[in-house]
């Protein structure tokens, strides 16, 4: 979203929250002591009670029975600039997309990759940066926060999307469980993204179909994405990577504006 | 724009309007007292609202925060927080401003009358920093992990990370724009110490200001309104002795939204309000 909607929705409601600051007045019958320490304000009506346990802090999980919990601290390890298949073929660009993707390479060298606009990365780019990720899981969505820009991507389980929806950045998502296998679908992308740093196109028809399987003992997730877009692809085709766990690790503040790393 | 955002914003100004009413008809500027029916009335929709807002339940665990939470209306300043409150003159003369912080409030005032205000880092994408995020007429997403809780906002998609297993950044810790939090709870109060600022940011939108030894230290507490409606207080107490000759604390409350996603938010996608030469130039 803009900005700029951002201000007109401050300007607008500006005049609101005049109005709501000066709602007391009628309370206030005398100033606070200017010169006392912090002013104390009023009790709340009624802070909610432990009625159940606490949590302590700790991660709450309300992931159903049988599917493994994918929360924690991941990276990349398969982080290629260049997508290739799973078989470790080239992607099956058609003729529209040959062009596109030379264009998409000429714009790179002059060094105009959407990425230095900072703007979103897209998928499934964002899976590929060689930054860490947090995910998320519970219940009703699993959500992925990148340390790449800040980005993150919420995806609820059983999310219907308008048809009608506007293509956005990261797309619109949904998640399933298929068996022990996190899926998430999505469509709905905008065509300013490139599917990877090297500069692979696609178009607003692209869907994806992303698949996240954790290994037994918990330290690796063998994914798959697959990608299917007729406008610049023969036919779909599907990419594979791989993500480790990275306990102890902690993100780190990431601002393209003020960094510019991609 | 996109379609949704338009949609989301029209409901939120159309919400800011509801919500802002029930106070707003309390007596200000040129107004009188409710009347009887207004009241009423306020009363009602806030009652509604609680009941819309809670069909999708807050977690009833008073340290579980997970979920969605949005801030009533939008209030672009951070005032002393007192009992019983004050107009917005006699909050603003609360203020403890040093002679700096004086002349740099002043100076963004003056900017701001001219029409050219002062650049703040979110007009730019930048991340909008602290206390400066916890205002945002935005909804935001509280996530756990262990050891660590994770505040998702949607404005500009800032995000902040509460460290629970820490007591302290770690040296080396760079200045940035959110600063470093840890953060541990007292009773079912999260408490959350925040520093290693960079001095990019502002205090809040209209004008104050904050250097490089700000400290930001706040305590969030879940609680039950008179509506029945569950809403989080944040008691947020700013310390900066080059702008500030006392620590002193604002208050934000956050309303739980059971019926909000948040969604994409891209600053940097026509972004019409990018500075020129320093300056807002809001098209």
């Amino acid at each position: 979203m803009s900005k700029s909607m951002l201000k007109t929705t401050l300007a607008a409601s500006a005049v609101l929250a005049l109005a709501l600051a000066a709602a007391p007045a009628l309370a206030a019958d005398k100033p606070a002591d200017k010169a006392g320490a912090p002013v104390k304000p009023a009790p709340l009506v009624a802070p909610v009670k432990a009625g159940v346990a606490t949590t302590g802090g700790a991660a709450i999980s309300d992931t159903p029975k049988g599917v493994p919990n994918l929360t924690g601290k991941w990276i990349n390890a398969t982080p290629e600039a260049a997508l290739k298949t799973s078989a470790g073929g080239a992607p099956p660009l058609n003729a529209d997309g040959k062009k596109a993707y030379a264009k998409n390479k000429a714009d790179k060298a002059a060094g105009k990759d959407p990425l230095a606009s900072c703007f979103m990365h897209g998928e499934p780019r964002l899976l590929f940066t060689k930054y860490p990720f947090l995910i998320m899981q519970y219940g009703k969505h699993v959500d992925f926060l990148h340390q790449a820009n800040h980005t993150f991507r919420i995806t609820y389980f059983g999310a219907q999307t308008d048809p009608e929806a506007d293509p956005i950045w990261l797309g619109h998502p949904t998640a399933k469980w298929d068996g022990k296998t996190l899926v998430i679908d999505a469509g709905g992308y905008n065509a300013e993204t490139w599917l990877d740093y090297s500069g692979l196109p696609h178009g607003e028809k692209l869907s994806t179909e992303e698949r996240y399987t954790l290994s037994a003992d918990g330290s690796t997730i063998n994914g798959t994405v697959k990608i299917d877009d007729p406008e610049f692809y023969s036919k779909a085709w599907t990419a594979s990577f791989t993500l480790k766990k990275q306990p102890g690790y902690s993100l780190e503040q990431y601002s393209c504006m003020a960094d510019h790393k991609m | 724009m996109k379609t949704d955002n338009w949609a989301k914003l029209g409901m939120g100004a159309c919400a800011l309007a509801l919500m802002a009413a029930p106070l707003a008809l309390a007596q200000g500027p040129g107004r009188g007292p409710p009347s009887p029916e207004q009241q009423a009335a306020a009363e009602k929709r806030n009652a509604d609202q609680a009941k819309e807002w809670n069909a999708n339940p807050a977690p009833s665990d008073p340290r579980d925060f997970q979920g969605v939470w949005w801030t009533r209306g939008y209030d672009r300043t951070f005032r002393p927080v007192t009992n019983p409150p004050q107009t917005p003159a006699q909050a603003a003369a609360l203020l403890p401003l040093t002679p700096l912080e004086t002349a740099s409030r002043a100076h963004h005032l003056k900017m701001e009358e001219e029409g050219t205000p002062i650049v703040d880092a979110s007009t730019d994408c930048f991340p909008h920093g602290v206390p400066r995020v916890m205002a945002s007429p935005y909804p935001v997403q509280f996530d756990y992990l262990p050891g660590e809780i994770v505040m998702l906002n949607e404005v500009a998609h800032n995000v902040r990370y509460f460290h629970l297993d820490q007591k302290a950044a770690p040296k080396g810790t760079p200045l940035t724009y959110m600063g470093y939090s840890v953060a541990h709870w007292e009773g079912n109060t999260l408490v959350i110490d925040t520093d290693h600022f960079n001095d990019k940011t502002q205090i809040d939108e209209e004008s104050l200001s904050h250097g490089l030894k700000l400290k930001v230290h706040e305590e969030i507490t879940k609680f039950t309104n008179k509506y029945g409606g569950v809403e989080l207080r944040n008691l947020i107490t700013i310390s900066d002795p080059d702008h500030y000759t006392h620590p002193w604390t604002a208050e934000r409350l956050y309303p739980w939204r059971g019926d909000v996603k948040i969604t994409e938010y891209t600053c940097e996608e026509n972004n019409r309000n990018k500075s020129v030469n320093g300056l807002t130039v809001a098209k």
